[in-house]
C-alpha cells in the first residue's frame, strides 16, 4: 500500500529528468555539429580569401612577365641579357609565327642546353605553340599532362574563354578570336613548372619559363606569417603588409585570432608553406578541418586549414555546460515539488486516520447509550403490555419506530467498528454452535417492519437446520448488510428471496431481489470499500462499506461473498465454512 | 652637444672628400695569360685570368650602408647552446651596425615569423630585445624562411646598399622546397636582383649541399660552424665582409677572339655564349682579390704571330662613389719554338690560380665519387691531386699551393680513415673557399 506512491513519486522525478537529459544530449550534439559547420564555413571563407591573395599575386607576376616577354628583338644576345636581368625567368622559348623555335637555337650556353634537354617534348611537339593558339601544320600531338589556363588578361577577347580555346579541336577551321597570353602548366622534375606565354603582334610566341623556386618564394612572401604571442604584444606594422600589397584581404582572420594552421600543398600533397601557431598531429595524420583548391594557374595545389580539435569542441562545451546546469535545476525543482506533494500526502493520510479513529471512538461511545435506549425501549414495551390495549396502540407504534431506528443505528455502528477492527487486523472469529436458519429468521424478523413498509415480500427457503459451528455475530452482520441493501436499493422489485443450504463443511445462503440489478462492469467495484454504485440523490443514503465488510467477514469465516448471475435483480451468494 | 654633432658632420664630409681625392677608389683590373708565350704550331689549351682587386676603404665611416636580413633557424634541434650562441652572435653583430643600416630578422621553425620587419636601425635595443626572446622548437621550413627574408630585404633594396641575407641553419630543411637545386635556383634568382645569401651551417646535421648551392649561386659566403661556441666569431666575420663591400654586381664579360674557343670557367658559374663569356661576381670586399680563370683552346699558330686572345670588360657598382664604373683590358699571346723562352715567360700567379682551381675541380670529383660510395676511387683521385699540387707548389714555389695540398692530403685521410661522412662538410666548405678565393 505504501510502496506504490513512493514508486510513483520516484517516476515523477526520474522520467522528466531522463527525458530532459536525452533531449539535452541530443541538442548538445546538434549544437556541436552546428558549431563545427559554422567554423568550417568560416575557415573555408578564409581559405578563399587566401586563394585570392595567390590570384592577385599571379596577376602582378603576370604584368611583370608580360613586360619581360615584349622582346624588342629576337637576337640571342638581347634575349640573354634580358634573362640576366630578370630574376623571375629562368629561360625563354621563342617561336616564330609559323612555329619554328627561334630561341634557344644556334650555339647554346649550358643553361639553354639543360633547358632544351628538359623541355625537349615541349619544344619539339610545339605543345606551347599550339596552346598559344598557333596554327597546326600536322595532326595534333597527344596531349600530355600539360594544361593551359588563361588568366584574366586585358587583351583577351571577352567572348572567348581561354579554356575552351586551349581545348579547341584541331579539325575546326573557324578559329574564334584567341587569347594572346596565358599560363601553361608543365609537370617536370620536382613538380609543377609555370610557363607564361604571349603572342606578340608580330605573331611570335614568347614563352617564359618562370623560375620555380622564385615564384614559390614570392608566393610565400605574399602569404601571411606566423605571429607569435611575443610579437603580438607589440603589433608590428608589417603584419599582413605583404598580403595587402598583393591586393589580398588581410583583415584579422580566424587564423590570427585563434590558433590554427594554414597549409599550402603542392600537387602531391607536400606542404609548400604553412603558417599559424597550431601544430597538427603529424603522427596521427590529422585531417584538415577545411580545404580549398588553389585557383589558376596552380589548380593542382590546395589550401588546408587545421584547428585544434578542442577548440571546436570547446565552443560547444559551454553550451553543454549550461544544458547540464538547467537539467540539474529542473531535477532539483522536481524533487522539491515531489517532496512537497509527499508531505501533503502524508499529512492527509494522517488526518484521515485521525478522522477514522475519531469516528471509531465516537461509534464506540455511541454504543453504550444505544444499548441503554434499546434496553429501555424493551422495558417500555413490557410496561405497555401490562396496560390496556386501547391506550397503548399509539405509544406502541411509536415505540416500534424507536426500536427500528435504534436497530439501524446499531447496525451502522457495528459496521463502522468492524471496519475499524479489520483495519487494525483485530477481527477474530468466535464460533459457537448455532442453527443457521434460526439466525436468518431472527434477522428477517428484525427487518420485517422495514420491509413491510417498503412493500417488500420476504420469502425464505430454509434448508440449514443443522446445528453448526458459526460466529453468529458475523453471520448476522453479513445478512444485515445484504438485507439492508435490498431495503435501500431494490425495494422497487418487491421481493426478497433468501435460501440456505448446507453440506458437511459449508453453509451457503443466497439473497436475491428483483431490483434494478448491478451492471456487469461494477461487479467487482461494489465490493470495494466506500464504493457506491450510484450517487444519485434520489437513491438512498449509504456509507458504501456494507458489501465490503460483508465480504471481508465471509472470507474471515473461511468462505466468500459473491455476486451470482441472475435473470432479474441482484443475487448474492454467501458461503461460510461451518465444518 | 650640438657642437659635437656639427663637428662630426664636418669630419665625415672632410673624410669623404679626402677619400675621394686621395684613395684610388677604383677596382683594379688585371688580364693575364698563364703562358704569354705559347708553343707554335700546336693546338693547346691555356688559361686566362681576370684579376679584380677591391680598393681599400680606410675608415669605417666611408663604408656603404647595408641592408641585411638575418634568417635564423629556431627549429627544435637548435635548443640549448646553439640558440643561445645564435642569439648572442646576432645581437653582437647587429650592435656593429649604424643608424643608416637597415636590418630585419626572420625566424623559422615549422613556420616563419618576421620577427623584426625591415627597418632603419634607429632602435637597436628593441631589435636586440626581440632577438633575445627567440625560443627554439619545431621543424625546419628553410625555404620559406629565405623567401620571407628576401621579401623583407627587397623592401629597401637599393643599388647603393649591400643587400645580404644571412641564413643560419643547423638541420635539414623539411618543410617546403628542400633540395639543393631548388635552393640554388632561388639563390641564382636573388643574385640577379643583387641580393646575396650567406649561409652558416651549424653542427653536423645540416645539408651542406643545399647551403652551399644557395650561397654559391647567390654569390654569398658559406661557413661551416662545427661548434656553436664559434658562432659569435663567425657572425662577426660575416658582418666584417658585409661592412667592407666596395663594389657590387661586378659583371665580367670576356669576348674571346675568333678561332680561339672558350672551354670553361674554373670554379665559377658562367655563361658561355659562343665567343662571349659572361660571369658575375656579386661583391668585392675592401682589398680583396677575386679572379676569374677561363680555359681557352688556341689553334695551331705559326711562330711570331702575336694574337690577341680576348678583350675583357668589367662593369660594377662602386659603393663609394655610387657610380657604375667600367674597366677594360685585353690579353694576347705570342708563339715561339723556343721551349726555354716559353718556360721563362710563364706567369706564376696565373698558373698558381689555375692549378688551384683545377685541383679544386678534382677535389670536387672526389666528393662525387665518395657520395657514390666509391671510396677507393675518391682516395685515388685525391692522391693524384696531391701529387699534382705538390709538383706545382715546388715548381712555382707557392705557399698557397702548399697549404692547399696539405688540405687535399687531409681530405684523402678522411677517405682512408673512413671518416668521410664526418669530414664531408669541412671538405665541401674548403672547396667553396677555393672557388670563391676566400683564403684558407
Amino acid at each position: 500500500m505504501r510502496a506504490t506512491p513512493v514508486i510513483l513519486l520516484v517516476l515523477i522525478v526520474c522520467l522528466p529528468v531522463a527525458l530532459l537529459a536525452w533531449l539535452g544530449s541530443r541538442m548538445a550534439s546538434d549544437e556541436q555539429t552546428v558549431v563545427e559547420q559554422r567554423f568550417r564555413s568560416l575557415l573555408t571563407a578564409q581559405l578563399r580569401d587566401i586563394d585570392q591573395i595567390t590570384v592577385a599575386h599571379f596577376a602582378v607576376t603576370q604584368r611583370e612577365l608580360r613586360a619581360i616577354g615584349k622582346l624588342p628583338s629576337f637576337q640571342p644576345a638581347d634575349i640573354r641579357s634580358r634573362l640576366r636581368e630578370a630574376p623571375l625567368v629562368r629561360q625563354m622559348l621563342v617561336y616564330s609565327p609559323n612555329g619554328d623555335v627561334l630561341h634557344p637555337s644556334g650555339p647554346l650556353n649550358a643553361g639553354e642546353q639543360e633547358f632544351l634537354l628538359q623541355a625537349s617534348d615541349l619544344v619539339t611537339d610545339r605543345d606551347l605553340f599550339y596552346a598559344a593558339g598557333g596554327k597546326r601544320r600536322t595532326a595534333r600531338p597527344p596531349q600530355r599532362s600539360a594544361r593551359s589556363a588563361a588568366p584574366p588578361a586585358v587583351e583577351r577577347q571577352p567572348d572567348a574563354p581561354a579554356k575552351d580555346e586551349a581545348q579547341e579541336p584541331a579539325e575546326s577551321n573557324t578559329t574564334p578570336p584567341s587569347p594572346t597570353e596565358g599560363w601553361h602548366i608543365w609537370y617536370w622534375g620536382r613538380g609543377v613548372h609555370l610557363f607564361y606565354w604571349q603572342r606578340l603582334n608580330s605573331g611570335h610566341v614568347v614563352a617564359l619559363l618562370v623560375e620555380r623556386s622564385r615564384w614559390m618564394a614570392d608566393l610565400i612572401a605574399t602569404l601571411p606569417q606566423t605571429v607569435s604571442a611575443a610579437s603580438e604584444a607589440t603589433p608590428s606594422s608589417s603584419k599582413g603588409e605583404a598580403a595587402r600589397k598583393a591586393g589580398g584581404k588581410a583583415s584579422p582572420s580566424v587564423s590570427e585570432v585563434t590558433s590554427s594552421r594554414i597549409r599550402l600543398l603542392d600537387s602531391v600533397g607536400r606542404p609548400v608553406y604553412q603558417w599559424g601557431s597550431y601544430e597538427p598531429d603529424e603522427a596521427a595524420l590529422e585531417k584538415p578541418f577545411a580545404e580549398v583548391p588553389v585557383s589558376s594557374p596552380l589548380t593542382s595545389w590546395r589550401l588546408q586549414a587545421f584547428v585544434p580539435p578542442d577548440l571546436v569542441q570547446g565552443a560547444s562545451r559551454s553550451a553543454r555546460f549550461s544544458m547540464t546546469a538547467s537539467l540539474a535545476a529542473a531535477a532539483v525543482a522536481l524533487c522539491l515539488l515531489v517532496a512537497f506533494f509527499w508531505r501533503e500526502y502524508r499529512r492527509e493520510l494522517r488526518e484521515a486516520s485521525q478522522r477514522v479513529s475519531f469516528v471509531n471512538q465516537v461509534s464506540h461511545e455511541l454504543r453504550t447509550p444505544l444499548t441503554n435506549i434499546r434496553m429501555y425501549a424493551d422495558l417500555l414495551e413490557s410496561d405497555l403490555d401490562r396496560m390496556p390495549d386501547d391506550e397503548t396502540t399509539q405509544p406502541r407504534s411509536r415505540l416500534k419506530v424507536i426500536a427500528e431506528e435504534s436497530q439501524r443505528l446499531s447496525r451502522l455502528i457495528g459496521n463502522v467498528l468492524t471496519m475499524a477492527r479489520q483495519q487494525r487486523k483485530a477481527l477474530a472469529l468466535k464460533p459457537q454452535p448455532a442453527i443457521v436458519d434460526d439466525v436468518i429468521r431472527d434477522v428477517l424478523r428484525q427487518f420485517e417492519p422495514a420491509l413491510s413498509r417498503c412493500k417488500v415480500e420476504a420469502t425464505f427457503e430454509a434448508a440449514s437446520g443443522e446445528s453448526v459451528s458459526v460466529d453468529v455475530d458475523v453471520l448476522e452482520q453479513i445478512l444485515v448488510n445484504l438485507f439492508s441493501n435490498v431495503e435501500k436499493y431494490a425495494a422497487a422489485g418487491g421481493v426478497l428471496r433468501v435460501a440456505s443450504s448446507q453440506t458437511d463443511k459449508t453453509t451457503t445462503i443466497t439473497v436475491s431481489d428483483a431490483g434494478p440489478g448491478i451492471p456487469p462492469r461494477q461487479c467487482d467495484a461494489i465490493f470495494r470499500p466506500f464504493y457506491r454504485s450510484s450517487d444519485r440523490l434520489v437513491d438512498a443514503a449509504g456509507t458504501g462499506i456494507g458489501l465490503s465488510i460483508a465480504r471481508e467477514l465471509a472470507q474471515l469465516h473461511g468462505g466468500d461473498l459473491r455476486l451470482v448471475a441472475s435473470e432479474t435483480g441482484a443475487c448474492f451468494e454467501v458461503t461460510l465454512k461451518t465444518g | 652637444m650640438k657642437a659635437i654633432r656639427i663637428l662630426t658632420a664636418a669630419a665625415v664630409v672632410l673624410s669623404l672628400t679626402l677619400v675621394a681625392s686621395v684613395e684610388a677608389s677604383q677596382v683594379g683590373l688585371s688580364v693575364e695569360m698563364s703562358n704569354p708565350l705559347l708553343k707554335a704550331q700546336k693546338k693547346q689549351t691555356t688559361f686566362l685570368k681576370v684579376g679584380l682587386t677591391g680598393f681599400k676603404i680606410k675608415s669605417a665611416k666611408t663604408r656603404a650602408p647595408v641592408n641585411i636580413t638575418l634568417v635564423l633557424d629556431k627549429s627544435g634541434s637548435m635548443q640549448g647552446t646553439k640558440i643561445d650562441e645564435a642569439r648572442r652572435g646576432a645581437i653582437e653583430a647587429i650592435n656593429r651596425l649604424g643608424v643608416n643600416d637597415i636590418v630585419s630578422v626572420v625566424t623559422y621553425d615549422s613556420t616563419v615569423e618576421v620577427l623584426v620587419p625591415a627597418t632603419k636601425l634607429t632602435d637597436k635595443a628593441s631589435v636586440c630585445q626581440k632577438i633575445a626572446q627567440i625560443q627554439a622548437g619545431g621543424r625546419t621550413a628553410l625555404f620559406a624562411g629565405v623567401s620571407k627574408g628576401a621579401a623583407e630585404l627587397r623592401k629597401f633594396r637599393d643599388k647603393d646598399r649591400v643587400n645580404r641575407i644571412v641564413l643560419l641553419s643547423d638541420g635539414k630543411a623539411n618543410i617546403g622546397a628542400s633540395s639543393p637545386t631548388e635552393l640554388g635556383a632561388l639563390g641564382a634568382s636573388l643574385k640577379k636582383e643583387g641580393i646575396t645569401v650567406s649561409t652558416m651551417g651549424l653542427g653536423l646535421d645540416y645539408n651542406e649541399d643545399l647551403m652551399l648551392q644557395l650561397a654559391s649561386r647567390s654569390g654569398g659566403n658559406h661557413i661551416f660552424v662545427e661548434d656553436a661556441e664559434h658562432l659569435a666569431g663567425i657572425f662577426k666575420d660575416e658582418f666584417n665582409t658585409v661592412l667592407s663591400v666596395v663594389a657590387q654586381e661586378v659583371a665580367v664579360q670576356i669576348d674571346v677572339k675568333k678561332n680561339i674557343r672558350p672551354v670553361r670557367v674554373l670554379g665559377r658559374e658562367a655563361e658561355i655564349n659562343g665567343q662571349q663569356v659572361i660571369t658575375e661576381i656579386s661583391q668585392l670586399y675592401s682589398g680583396q682579390d677575386q679572379y676569374v680563370v677561363l680555359e681557352v683552346e688556341v689553334p695551331a699558330t705559326p711562330v711570331g704571330a702575336a694574337t690577341q686572345v680576348a678583350t675583357v670588360q668589367v662593369t660594377y657598382d662602386n659603393m663609394l662613389t655610387k657610380a657604375t664604373d667600367k674597366l677594360t683590358g685585353t690579353a694576347s699571346v705570342n708563339f715561339s719554338d723556343d721551349d726555354k723562352a716559353i718556360a721563362s715567360q710563364l706567369n706564376p700567379q696565373v698558373l698558381e690560380a689555375s692549378v688551384l682551381l683545377l685541383a679544386n675541380e678534382q677535389n670536387k670529383l672526389a666528393t662525387i665519387l665518395g657520395d657514390k660510395g666509391d671510396l677507393a676511387g675518391a682516395q685515388r683521385c685525391l692522391d693524384a691531386n696531391t701529387r699534382f699540387l705538390k709538383k706545382y707548389a715546388a715548381e712555382l714555389n707557392s705557399d698557397e699551393l702548399r697549404l692547399y695540398y696539405t688540405q687535399n692530403a687531409r681530405h684523402a685521410e678522411l677517405f682512408k680513415n673512413g671518416q668521410y661522412n664526418v669530414g664531408r662538410k669541412q671538405m665541401r666548405s674548403d672547396q667553396f673557399k677555393a672557388d670563391t678565393q676566400r683564403g684558407y
